[in-house]
């Protein structure tokens, strides 16, 4: 970063000098290039692959003895899994249930992603927006096929509401098209502006503890709290994220 | 061999239509009714999100129609429309 560069320069006695957006620098770790595209194997995709074999390992440990009564670890994936399927029993009922498998690893995925950038020199995967909005044009593409396929031409009337005189539908038909297409961008945009801004606040506290030299134990207890409130951010969001996912799912299955 | 097949078309005819005749299943009632805390975070990206969902359309409509400012400045306006509606819809249960 060429920030860093200019403030190397200025003052060489500063070394070691990190901007606080540094933590979010990709970083290639095995070069890997498919004609003009960069399919290179980076410190993110290095953090993915890392989150989900802990996933694996997690729920294959756990399930190793399917006891009847369960021990620690089994009753916490159990925990995991009913927690899960409530949600999405709750708001789509029977008919949703063959999506669960879907939303279930939606959710691990996220809260593990989450998760894992809370642990120090770790990537925090969500906090970029190419991989949030990719989880979003998923969960969007799949809403909007299951609701075309499911509904065939009555996939329209999902925009006219009941009830509207007929003058108003080329008024009220785009705005709510527009509403419709605000769903990914809501999506994407919460988990990633939650997690880059989480982590900006962590790092630049961090920053004021070290300047601040001895009176740096007042921002190192406020990044004690910080981060306590980030990892309930980092839970709070994941859920959050299944929640939209199901009420979605609703909305294609039934409501059209 | 063929009356096997039969039988299996048959026995899946029949599971079909039980299943059909067992009618639509209860459609369950929409929104998380349990907490209402975690409305507030949906509240501000949705109205935003809206926003920038519609000036994207609008860009978009300029490229291919060239109307150039009028396109984004209309579907700005729709946008934010679109975002009072989105907030509406996050604290309302049954509003469409």
């Amino acid at each position: 970063m060429d920030q860093e560069a200019l403030i190397q320069q200025e003052r060489p006695d500063a070394e070691g000098f990190k901007t606080p957006l540094h933590q979010f620098e990709v970083k290639t770790l095995v070069p890997f290039h498919v004609g003009k595209y960069d399919l290179s194997f980076t410190n993110a995709s290095l953090c993915m692959v890392l989150t989900v074999a802990l996933i694996f390992t997690f729920f294959l440990l756990s399930f190793r003895k399917r006891r009847l009564v369960p021990t620690k670890l089994q009753a916490i994936g159990e925990m995991i899994y009913k927690f899960v399927v409530y949600q999405l029993e709750e708001t789509t009922g029977e008919e949703g249930r063959p999506y669960f498998p879907f939303v279930f690893s939606l959710f691990l995925f996220i809260l593990g992603a989450n998760l894992f950038g809370m642990v120090p020199y770790a990537y925090t995967v969500t906090s970029q927006i190419v991989v949030t909005f990719t989880l979003a044009m998923m969960v969007f593409i799949l809403i909007t096929g299951i609701g075309i396929i499911r509904h065939g031409r009555n996939f329209i009337t999902y925009f006219v509401p009941e009830g509207v005189p007929k003058i108003l539908f080329p008024l009220i038909v785009p705005i709510e098209l527009i509403s419709y297409l605000s769903r990914p961008i809501s999506l994407s945009i919460r988990l990633f502006a939650n997690m880059m801004a989480g982590h900006t606040m962590l790092k630049v506290f961090a920053m004021f503890t070290i300047v601040l030299g001895l009176w740096g134990v007042a921002p190192l207890i406020l990044n004690m709290l910080l981060t306590m409130f980030e990892i309930m951010v980092a839970i709070l969001q994941a859920y959050v994220f299944t929640i939209l996912t199901c009420i979605y799912l609703h909305d294609a299955l039934y409501l059209h | 061999m063929k009356h096997f097949k039969e039988e299996d078309l048959l026995n899946k005819k029949i599971a079909f239509l039980r299943n059909k005749a067992r009618g639509p299943l209860k459609k369950p009632q929409k929104k998380n009714n349990d907490k209402k805390s975690l409305l507030f975070f949906r509240v501000g990206t949705e109205f935003i999100s809206a926003i920038i969902a519609g000036v994207l359309l609008g860009l978009a409509i300029d490229h291919f129609c060239n109307t150039r400012p009028f396109g984004v400045i209309i579907l700005f306006l729709m946008g934010s429309i679109a975002g009072f509606l989105n907030i509406l819809r996050v604290f309302k249960k049954d509003i469409l």
